[in-house]
């Protein structure tokens, strides 16, 4: 047992003797493990007194309630407050105890009059800090209790003192933990069995097994301050202690343990740590990074980068390593803080080191984490830096080309180049050319791997899902569904890697939500339902929310679409209440612009097709703003001009059934301009051309209704003309079938639907 | 002593040691009470002055730190108010407001009004006469507008069946405060207006009944009120808004008013003054040090009282080592009467047998200075900055929030002999240089 634990033991144990009125404690620290012994000891000994213990284990949204009820009821005895079993957030557990806390501190006096007995709250270290901030009348109050500690081996201190050199050798099976497990098992040495478990952890932690790696790291760190005071302690352990803290700082930024993190870099930190000083630096940014401090953590990851120069002329591939991870980490996060262009400058000038491309290429989950930061900073620059991701397609060649000319073939270079372009393309408006493009690259990566995991396998499903982003878009319904039927038989062969599996499963599932699409276009409107139930069905804990959040849209506009309007109308209205939450007080991004402007537009659809135009007129609206205020700040992304042309026309349509034509026909004149514009960009897109029809027959329409018969039967012709060049090139698109069969004076409301390719996500990226 | 008996005499003195308001007028907390501000610093004598002197009316802030037993000071000054031959009203805002929403300028009028009309049933004041002049049917009354329908729960006969109090309702029922707040809208000065008419008709009644109408009103546990996660920092900028942009409403006509605030109203205190032509009070800790020059000195007058409160509450010769260990933790404590009693209560906590050695300083010090959470770096150097200057001076604006954070938090203390100052407290002052 810890001296930590031991005191904390004493303490609770004499202040349940002494304190016969209302008191408050935390029972806080980072290993749940002496929390829980804490919490028999207690059990124990109100049972033996005769006082009732109440353990109170709930949900964390549940917490605050136990502070309301205390106040109602105050039942006399102990009682327990701690989340109960189960997986929570780190944020979640914060924001549950943080109401607690909260509703506490504001009932302290009640408490204080009416309460005979004690509250302890059990949790994270991180309790301490919170009663401070948030409640600093219970903290006047609060007994201070010391941290419980972390769980060391049992009899360290009985550990004989022996002289071993020996922890630079490599074991037979270096790389495998359970054998280092063992070994420190077998071993009595204390300095022998520190060695061996920092191995293990090492081990456990280059595979990301976080939950395995914490109890091994915290043992090695105990075995570790033991030894420092014996005659064992060489300055070779010490080096090893210093990286056993890296480690573990790494462990807890894992775990969103910042405390623990940085008492780790400083711990580390307080000696000669020349060997550590680069790692600790990364770790330090993201200490950082989770602190909030995103501009400073990306600063200190750039500082890393800067000693690349010196690392190599140094010929230290350890220092090199280091700065190959910092050029990671500043790839991940850059877009995050509107630095994508910027960050991915540094990183390209990184990559075009051999040395730190080597680095990484050892370390394949750093790999991994490298090609989906990638990806995503290509998607982010090609919305809103066209001018970047240029730039970007220029770099990932030369890039490419130096890899080929310096060794084997690396084709997630020229995958990345080719997906670069590809993205600068689409958001010029040249989807087809685009989806074009992917194709070649899917093919080729086909036919050079053959491997089903890894860099290869993460790299063509990144393509992949863009490419059946696209074929939504653009291919005809039966290439689209080939493509996507090939795409989805093709992920499920691949296998999940621990730093794959969230960006694979997400892939899936965008995969899917495309396939939906397809088959909704197809005119198989209760298979596309069918479709997306099968995969979201899941409880929600898993899976990407984003993607959740697409397949609600989806589904309410197919529920609309098969008279489940009211159905429709309540899963739409969940969405759209959802996703405010989500936004409330942020930047509107790309993703959740899309997600309003075609629920919105979905749920206007519902109304107007119930007849109540007015409603549906305030729902259109609402797809309206959100698509024009986005598309104002990002003049260059057309996908964004594309969104206002989708919502500018049922709202013209919903105007025109309240009678209001020149409104009307303003806004359809609007979505004319924009629905030709769409179309010049990108003539093969079928899409655009069939909006573009949709938008004519409704001008017809309007025109037809205010008197102007040959306006009107203009714009019907050329609309009619469209969908029969279209029907010709894809007989299976039921959406052009629909349209033709529509009666010229009639185009209906609430078949906004059959616009656009909405709803996707682009998390496949991630 | 048996062993029983020492744990009997631990649990009393457990009792004794806990940080919560003594009560004036109750002769064994009266028997827990000791002075501890000197005569001219002593903030009960400077608000009595303060009210002495303006014969008319007056309005005070309090910039409550806590742990300074500011609460048990206000039983104090109420029970000097009422020998002084005043007519005291002393309300408690934690039963008239939300504390987790911004406060608005037209319900605080309101509660406080309400409040008062409330406090004004004590038979020292106007007893059972006060249910005529009662606040809320008054204002139901002039302001129709007033959504009264939410307070009431008819049958389908149209027969009340349930009433809630206007109270209540102000600080649980969102909807009811929204509606409120909408009725007013921005007629304020007519709010103001009507409050104050009220106000008169109370100052009549009370001049009626005692024969003169010398009115203190004393408005306590507005700095409870903290916000949640999301709404701290409008609730903070409420508070200030309050105070700051419609201060002088809230003072009432020919009445003394002391308001008890949030402490980090001291860092505005040149704006409240301008906007009250009043003043505000910053309940300072107990200066244990002198400042000399750029150095600390012990001030033993202030130990010496210290020590007598010590003595009230507990035989320290029984669980510290000796006098030294007691200045040592008295030093420690900053002057904050929650850490000194909190110290005590450990140091007590270290002495489980009746023939236990007394302990050392450091058991007790160590034991409390755990109980505060870790700093980060960006804390460390404002906290450098603050004790290198004994105040805020150099400081960036920006620093402003995290100032009041440490104020709120007792990390910083705030001391007055002189003129005020402030410090790190010194249990944190270890944490500052252990990492330079």
């Amino acid at each position: 047992m810890s001296g930590s634990y031991l005191a904390a033991k004493q303490r609770l144990l004499t202040q349940l003797e002494l304190d016969e009125g209302f008191w408050f404690t935390l029972v806080a620290g980072p290993d749940d493990r002496p929390r829980d012994r804490l919490r028999r000891v207690v059990r124990a000994w109100c049972a033996e007194h005769e006082v009732p213990f109440i353990d109170h284990a709930l949900a964390p949204e549940e917490l605050a309630d136990v502070a309301r009820a205390l106040s109602l009821r105050p039942t006399p005895g102990v009682h327990w407050v701690r989340a109960g079993e189960g997986r929570f957030s780190v944020e979640a557990l914060d924001r549950g105890f943080g109401q607690l806390l909260l509703a506490m501190n504001e009932r302290r006096d009640a408490y204080v009059r009416n309460l005979r007995g004690a509250v302890i709250v059990e949790g994270r270290a991180s309790l301490l800090r919170l009663l401070q901030e948030l409640a600093p009348d219970l903290f006047s109050i609060a007994v201070p209790l010391p941290e419980t500690g972390r769980d060391p081996i049992e009899g360290v201190d009985e550990a004989a003192r022996d002289d071993l050199v020996w922890w630079h050798v490599l074991p037979e099976r270096a790389d495998e933990p359970a054998a280092w497990v063992e070994r420190a098992h077998r071993s009595d040495a204390i300095s022998e069995r520190f060695v061996a478990l920092t191995h293990a952890a090492e081990a456990l932690m280059s595979r990301r097994e976080f939950s395995h790696a914490a109890p091994v790291l915290t043992d090695a760190l105990a075995l570790a301050e033991a030894c420092a005071i014996t005659d064992a302690w060489t300055p070779s352990l010490a080096s090893l202690r210093r990286r056993c803290r890296v480690w573990r700082a790494a462990l807890a930024i894992e775990e969103r343990d910042v405390d623990a993190a940085l008492a780790m870099i400083e711990g580390a930190s307080s000696s000669d740590s020349s060997d550590v000083r680069l790692p600790l630096a990364v770790e330090r940014g993201n200490a950082l990074w989770a602190r909030g401090e995103r501009a400073s953590a990306l600063d200190v990851w750039t500082g890393v980068v800067g000693e690349l120069r010196s690392a190599i002329a140094s010929d230290q591939p350890e220092r090199v390593a280091a700065c190959a991870e910092g050029a990671v980490c500043v790839l991940e996060r850059g877009h995050h803080i509107g630095r994508a262009a910027e960050t991915f400058g540094v990183w390209r000038d990184a990559m075009r080191v051999a040395s730190v491309r080597d680095a990484i290429s050892r370390d394949e989950p750093l790999q991994l984490r490298m090609w989906i930061a990638a990806a995503r900073t290509l998607f982010h620059m090609s919305v809103v830096d066209r001018g970047a991701i240029n730039e970007a397609v220029g770099s990932l060649l030369s890039i490419a080309s130096a890899v080929e000319s310096s060794g084997p073939a690396a084709p997630e270079w020229s995958a990345f180049a080719a997906l670069a372009a590809a993205e600068e393309q689409a958001h010029s408006g040249g989807r087809s050319n685009a989806l074009a493009q992917l194709s070649d690259v899917l093919a080729t990566l086909e036919r050079t791997t053959a491997e089903k995991q890894g860099v290869a396998a993460l790299t063509w499903a990144i393509v992949a899902a863009r490419a059946a982003e696209l074929a939504v878009a653009v291919a005809t319904t039966s290439d689209g569904e080939a493509l996507i039927h090939h795409i989805i038989e093709r992920l499920r062969t691949l296998r999940d890697h621990p730093e794959t599996v969230r960006v694979l499963r997400a892939i899936r599932e965008h995969v899917t939500l495309a396939r939906s699409r397809v088959l909704e276009r197809a005119g198989m409107v209760d298979e596309a339902l069918r479709v997306l139930d099968d995969a979201f069905a899941a409880p929600a804990l898993v899976g990407d929310p984003l993607s959740r959040v697409a397949a609600s849209i989806a589904r309410g506009r197919l529920l609309q679409r098969t008279g489940a309007r009211e159905e429709a109308a309540k899963v739409l209205r969940s969405v759209i209440a959802f996703a405010e939450g989500v936004t409330r007080g942020r930047e509107l991004s790309a993703q959740w612009k899309h997600f309003f402007v075609y629920a919105w537009r979905d749920l206007g659809d519902v109304y107007a097709a119930d007849k109540d135009h007015e409603a549906a007129r305030r729902a259109y609206q609402s797809a309206l703003t959100y698509a024009r205020r986005y598309s104002r700040r990002h003049l260059d992304d057309v996908e964004a001009v594309h969104e206002v042309s989708i919502a500018l026309h049922p709202l013209g349509m919903c105007l025109f059934h309240l009678g209001e034509f020149r409104e009307a026909q303003r806004l359809l004149n609007e979505d004319l301009a924009l629905s030709r514009r769409l179309v010049a960009l990108d003539p093969d897109d079928p899409m655009k051309a069939r909006d573009l029809a949709l938008c004519l027959l409704s001008l017809s329409r309007v025109f037809d209704t205010m008197g102007d018969e040959i306006a009107a039967r203009e714009a019907s012709e050329e609309g009619r003309d469209l969908l029969r060049r279209l029907a010709l090139l894809d007989p299976d698109d039921a959406v052009v079938e629909t349209l033709r069969k529509l009666d010229p004076q009639a185009p209906p409301a609430g078949t906004s639907g059959q616009r656009g390719q909405a709803p996707r996500t682009r998390r496949g990226h991630r | 002593m048996t062993r029983r008996e020492w744990l009997e005499l631990r649990r009393r003195y457990t009792r004794n040691l806990k940080l919560r308001a003594l009560d004036y007028s109750d002769a064994s907390d009266r028997a827990l009470y000791a002075p501890v501000h000197e005569g001219a610093h002593d903030p009960v004598a400077r608000l009595m002055r303060t009210i002495d002197d303006d014969e008319d009316q007056s309005t005070q802030l309090v910039a409550g730190f806590r742990g300074t037993g500011k609460t048990t000071e206000f039983s104090r000054l109420e029970a000097m108010l009422w020998e002084g031959g005043y007519l005291v009203a002393r309300v408690d805002l934690d039963e008239h407001i939300d504390h987790h929403s911004p406060i608005d300028v037209r319900e605080f009028l309101l509660v406080m009004a309400g409040a008062l009309g409330e406090r004004l049933l004590d038979p020292r004041l106007l007893g059972d006469e006060a249910v005529a002049l009662g606040f809320w049917s008054h204002v139901s009354v002039v302001l129709p507008e007033l959504p009264t329908d939410l307070l009431t729960v008819r049958d389908a006969a149209g027969v009340v069946v349930q009433t809630a109090e206007w109270k209540r309702a102000l600080r649980e029922d969102l909807d009811f405060r929204e509606r409120v707040r909408k009725a007013i809208g921005g007629r304020l000065a007519l709010l103001e207006g009507i409050v104050r008419a009220w106000h008169e008709r109370v100052l009549a009644a009370l001049q009626k009944r005692h024969g003169h109408a010398r009115l203190v009103l004393i408005v306590d546990s507005l700095e409870h009120i903290r916000g949640t996660y999301e709404t701290a920092p409008q609730v903070h900028e409420s508070v200030r808004e309050l105070f700051l942009a419609h201060g002088r409403r809230l003072a009432m006509p020919r009445t003394h008013t002391v308001f008890s605030v949030p402490a980090f109203m001291a860092l505005y205190a040149d704006n409240v003054a301008a906007e009250f032509a009043g003043s505000l009070v910053a309940w300072s800790a107990c200066h244990v040090f002198r400042r000399e020059g750029g150095d600390l000195a012990l001030d033993a007058d202030t130990v010496a009282r210290l020590v007598e409160l010590v003595e009230k509450r507990i035989e320290w010769r029984r669980v510290l080592r000796d006098r030294d260990a007691l200045v040592d933790v008295i030093k420690a404590s900053g002057g904050s009467m929650r850490d000194l009693l909190k110290m005590l209560a450990e140091a007590l906590a270290s002495v489980p047998e009746p023939d236990s050695p007394p302990v050392s300083a450091e058991v007790p010090i160590t034991a409390v200075q755990r109980g505060y959470a870790t700093l980060w770096a960006d804390q460390i150097a404002v906290l450098r900055k603050i004790a290198a200057h004994r105040g805020f001076e150099g400081l960036d604006s920006k620093n402003r929030e995290q100032v009041a954070a440490f104020l709120d938090a007792g990390v910083v203390l705030c001391y007055l002999n002189g003129d005020f100052w402030y410090d790190v407290h010194p249990l944190m002052k270890p944490r500052l240089t252990a990492g330079s």
